[in-house]
């Protein structure tokens, strides 16, 4: 009898063997396929034009003592400066800001690149049509995306046609020299449309330079990186002071290690690529367990196989053959599973991910290494058990042999190890959207509901009587309670940080965030006032702060919030007001002490910050406004802007959703990745317990008959078999929760605003595993207690 | 002791239905040895079964110690073939992942009885049956009549009122079956009441009453003669 008549004999005879088999193994595989697509789109980041390899990137950062890093651009006279002391370095800069097309009446947002020529040498772009290089040799020429193309002209080729871009406010005419083919989603650094860079750039100094370099060979690369710290020496950075330099870095890093070089994001891929191995393991050890589970109700066909003649080698073929095909059948399934359930997963996921099945790219090699690997392990061990039979021992006993005593304790083992794992998931599973809910929920120290930020207000197009007239009629809009601006913003915004110095008080002076804000700030934002009193610029005409004047040399007022007042060292809040500090060579009194905001990421600590008071807002204010119904009021500001600042794209959006798209977005994402990996998991190995559980009480009919037969009750039966079959996941508690505490220890570590490791998450966890299982086992369990003995008995 | 009236047992399988037992009336008073013979198929062990609660009646009334039975809940039978029945089957059915005194000690397995006097009563149950010396071993590597002899055992540790014993002997030779028998009548006239089913005519003998079957039906009830 060949390999493909047995085993599809073995799997029509068997069919719920079968179905859970290879049903559990296409599941274990789908999720490995789905989280390996994942974990290859994220660790392919940046590798996918030609030449990859030999891009590098400048990376510069700024970190205050107590301060977590921030990143800062490179000097666009670096690159000069570069080719000079390296010969045979080669390199472009690339200068990104949101720019806007004129699309008959309408302006569309759009992100724009200025780079430099040799840009499209380094990064390698697939070309639809037209030349980049040249296109970018003129002044007014321009590179789109093909997307961006289609979008403005349709079907046909767009080469030479103009396009009409508003930057700053002012629109210049750009002709069409490139169409870049669609790229894919994991490049890091790219755009929609690209200029040229004048070529003297150096009046874009402080804008968001990027310099990416390229070195003759690894050698080179080395010696710069070396040489780094002195290059800097030779070239200081003529905007920053000289006490400042220390706490700048500046790297060169390889372009491909940049996307992954957070941890949080390193952490997320590795995680996520653990849990899909983790899903194939439980699905592999289903199959070992329920394959040597069977081996004792096969022990009569391969005894009689070797009584006939078979040899030790001939059946280990068989047994692996028939592992062969379960795990391709298994294979092909999972792959429709994964196929299916793509389009979900990247919903819910924010990926976009595909199936390749052709070129460079495709599953094809990855799945048949997978099938052979897989085939190996699940099938070696119930291989190896089945062919030990001695033929003897099996046909004389009454029923399996005595060897399956060792082959039950190794599924017991088994069961624990994928019942550890799975409560393990569970209980990470909780303690991540407990605390992702929580961070999307947790007090801020203002009201997050009802606020609408405009940074657009703060574009350098926009000057300060159009602003002036904005902030007007933006008030009187029906809806709105409430308006301020500010520089600093929920996630960011523009402020600066120094030293402040309390009289009298040694050690270092601690590193405080100077923000600078408009009318009515904390009024809008809802902040508690801890000590002292708010900005009032009506009653105390002081509170307004001046620069560049003479007044810049008179103490200013500054109010500050409560991590500052400790950090200066007042025992309260209240001890704090009234008191002096210097600011470098200015000082100021603080005049209110209020509550912390986290304007920051949940992951660093609070800000120390202290606030001054400016009519305008400061640099590059954000609109802030307070609304109950910011749909509506959204829409009414658009409305506004349009009057007033026609030639300026309008960009606001709620504070909620600006939190959620910088710092939120990217966990609850990759939870929902995880929660259903771990779902999976813990499914699979249900189905794992199931079978077993289906093999065991089929195996027990006998011995339950007995049992019975000796004046055992049904209760005392489902009681045995329950117990025997929760024993093992019980058991797996102590391998689950000291892995779980670790790992999410560590991960909410990660976290300044976190919750507590509460055992709830612990026990819950353990206690739904105990009851899925025992629901699991408990349908067949009564099936037996349940039966009448002497039909058990009869049924040998 | 236990008597049986109008009691019938039919088996109804995709379509086909048997009738295992029809119009059965039967009487065992205490302390007897009844055999039971009758051609293969007759209803003997569904017979025995359903004396032994394993099976139910389709029709007709039980009656154990007066009270019946026939239509009782599964925990009450539970606790008449836990603390009063005793059974030994042609096949033995001892429990391949047991050893032989795990076997045996299943018969005391689900009553609250102190761990060393479960201890003392499987050791005096195998003695009694001669296998102690092999209770460390598992049933397959003991001979029929070895395995036999440990069902016994297990059947008799719970000193049951009423042994109940389908074909006994029919898995084993003269002198092992002999053996068996021996134990079967000293239990009887150490006071137990036995209901045997055989095939064997002499062991049919060695019981005080022979009861023949045939389709069905009871065809006869004969006491030996003293
Ligand atoms: N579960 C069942 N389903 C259907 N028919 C059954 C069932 N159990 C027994 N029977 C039928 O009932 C009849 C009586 O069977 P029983 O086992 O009592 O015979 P027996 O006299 O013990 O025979 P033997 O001497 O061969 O053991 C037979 O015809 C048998 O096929
Ligand atoms: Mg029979």
């Amino acid at each position: 009898m060949s390999i493909a008549t047995s085993l599809y004999r073995s799997l029509t005879r068997h069919k719920l063997f079968a179905a859970l088999n290879i049903g559990g193994l296409a599941l274990g595989i789908a999720v490995f396929l789905v989280l390996y697509l994942f974990v290859r789109f994220e660790t392919g980041y940046d590798r996918v034009l030609p030449g990859w390899q030999r891009v590098w990137m400048v990376d510069r950062s700024l970190q205050f003592p107590g301060n977590p890093r921030v990143e800062i651009p490179s000097l666009p006279t670096m690159l000069g400066q570069m080719k000079a002391d390296y010969p045979g370095t080669t390199g472009a800069r690339f200068l990104q800001f949101d720019a806007a097309v004129q699309n008959g009446t309408t302006l569309v947002a759009q992100t724009m690149a200025q780079v430099d020529p040799a840009y499209f040498r380094l990064f390698q772009f697939p070309v639809l049509e037209g030349d980049p290089a040249t296109a970018l040799a003129r002044p007014d020429g321009i590179v789109i995306t093909a997307p961006v193309a289609r979008s403005y002209f349709g079907k046909a080729s767009s080469i030479g046609r103009t396009l009409t871009v508003v930057i700053d406010g002012k629109a210049q005419i750009y002709r069409i020299g490139a169409v870049l083919r669609p790229l894919p989603g994991n490049i890091s650094y790219t755009s929609d449309l690209f200029t040229a860079l004048a070529p003297d750039a150096t009046g874009q100094r402080g804008k968001g330079f990027r310099t990416f370099l390229s070195f003759p060979d690894a050698i080179a690369a080395a010696r710069v990186t070396r040489d780094l710290p002195a290059f800097v020496k030779r070239h200081p950075d003529p905007d920053f002071p000289v006490g400042m330099v220390d706490l700048a870095q500046t790297r060169i890093v390889p372009l491909a290690s940049v996307h992954l070089a957070a941890d949080n994001v390193r952490t997320g891929v590795t995680v996520l690529g653990a849990v899909g191995a983790v899903a194939l393991l439980l699905a592999v050890v289903n199959y070992v367990n329920l394959a040597t589970a069977r081996a004792g109700l096969r022990a009569r066909e391969i005894a009689m196989r070797k009584v006939v003649g078979a040899t030790r080698r001939a059946l280990v073929l068989q047994l692996l053959g028939e592992a062969l095909v379960a795990v391709t059948l298994a294979s092909l399934t999972g792959l429709a599973l994964a196929e299916i359930a793509l389009p979900f997963i990247s919903a819910i996921g924010g990926t976009d991910l595909t199936i390749a099945y052709l070129g460079a790219n495709s599953i094809l090699p990855p799945l048949a290494l997978l099938v052979a690997l897989v085939s190996l392990l699940a099938g070696f061990h119930p291989a190896f058990v089945l062919s030990r039979f001695q033929p003897a021992g099996v046909l004389a006993a009454a029923r399996t042999s005595g060897g399956d005593r060792a082959g039950a304790r190794l599924r017991k083992v088994l069961v624990v190890l994928q019942f550890g794992i799975a409560i393990a998931l569970m209980i990470c599973t909780a303690v991540l959207v407990a605390q992702i809910r929580h961070v999307q929920n947790a007090d801020l120290g203002f009201a997050r509901n009802g606020l609408i930020m405009a940074p657009s207000y703060g574009v350098a197009a926009v000057d300060a009587s159009q602003r002036r007239e904005l902030f007007a009629a933006i008030r009187t809009l029906p809806g709105v309670t409430a308006v301020t601006t500010s520089g600093i913003a929920p996630t960011g915004g523009s402020y600066s940080i120094s030293a402040m110095h309390r009289a009298g008080a040694t050690g270092e002076p601690p590193m405080i965030l100077q923000a600078t804000i408009g009318d009515r700030f904390f009024e809008t934002y809802g902040v508690k006032l801890l000590a002292g009193r708010l900005f009032d610029p009506q009653r105390f005409p002081t509170d307004e702060t001046r620069t560049g004047t003479d007044a810049d040399k008179r103490e200013h007022m500054v109010v500050v919030n409560r991590t500052t007042a400790r950090r200066l060292g007042f025992a309260t809040p209240a001890a704090a007001v009234g008191q002096s500090v210097s600011e470098g060579e200015r000082s100021a009194r603080i005049v209110g002490v209020v509550a912390d905001m986290r304007f920051a990421t949940p992951r660093e600590p609070l800000n120390a910050v202290s606030y001054s008071y400016r009519d305008d807002g400061g640099f590059s204010p954000v609109l802030v406004v307070r609304a109950a119904d910011t749909a509506t009021v959204l829409a009414r500001m658009e409305m506004v802007w349009r009057r007033i600042v026609p030639n300026v794209p309008f960009a606001a959006l709620t504070v909620d959703q600006k939190l959620y798209d910088s710092f939120y977005r990217q966990d609850v994402q990759r939870s929902r990745l995880f929660t259903i990996g771990a779902i999976l998991a813990a499914l699979i190995g249900c189905i794992g317990l199931y079978g077993l559980a289906a093999f065991d009480t089929a195996r027990r009919v006998q011995e339950i008959g007995i049992r019975k037969v000796l004046g055992a009750s049904t209760g005392d039966v489902l009681r045995l078999l329950l117990g025997q079959f929760l024993r093992p996941v019980a058991l797996a508690n102590l391998i689950a929760w000291p892995i779980a505490w670790v790992a999410m220890s560590r991960w909410l570590g990660g976290f300044d605003d976190r919750i507590n490791l509460s055992p709830l998450y612990f026990i819950v966890a353990s206690a739904l595993a105990l009851a899925i299982a025992a629901a699991t086992v408990a349908g067949q369990a009564w099936r037996v207690a349940r039966a009448e003995p002497a039909r058990a008995l009869r049924q040998l | 002791m236990i008597a049986l009236h109008d009691v019938s047992r039919r088996y109804a399988s995709d379509e086909v239905e048997t009738t295992a037992l029809a119009d059965i009336d039967l009487t065992v008073d205490a302390g007897e040895f009844v055999a039971i013979m009758g051609p293969s198929g007759c209803g003997k062990s569904t017979l025995l079964n359903v004396l032994g609660t394993i099976d139910r009646v389709s029709g007709g009334r039980y009656l154990f110690e007066g009270a019946d039975i026939a239509k009782a809940p599964e925990a009450e039978l539970a606790k008449l073939r836990r603390d009063r029945l005793g059974f030994v089957f042609q096949s033995f059915n001892l429990i391949d992942e047991l050893t032989i005194a795990e076997n045996v000690a299943l018969g005391l397995a689900y009553r609250s009885i102190p761990a060393k006097e479960k201890r003392d009563r499987v050791a005096a149950a195998m003695d009694r049956v001669a296998i102690g010396h092999r209770r460390d071993h598992y049933p397959h590597q003991l001979s029929g009549g070895q395995q036999q002899r440990a069902a016994i055992a297990r059947a008799i540790v719970g000193e049951p009122k009423l042994i109940l014993a389908d074909e006994p002997t029919g898995n084993l030779d003269t002198e092992n079956g002999a053996q068996v028998m021996d134990i079967l009548s000293e239990l009887n006239a150490g006071g137990a009441t036995i209901v045997m089913v055989t095939h064997s005519p002499a062991h049919a003998d060695i019981a005080k009453r022979t009861v023949n079957m045939l389709d069905g039906r009871i065809l006869s009830s004969a006491r030996r003669a003293a």
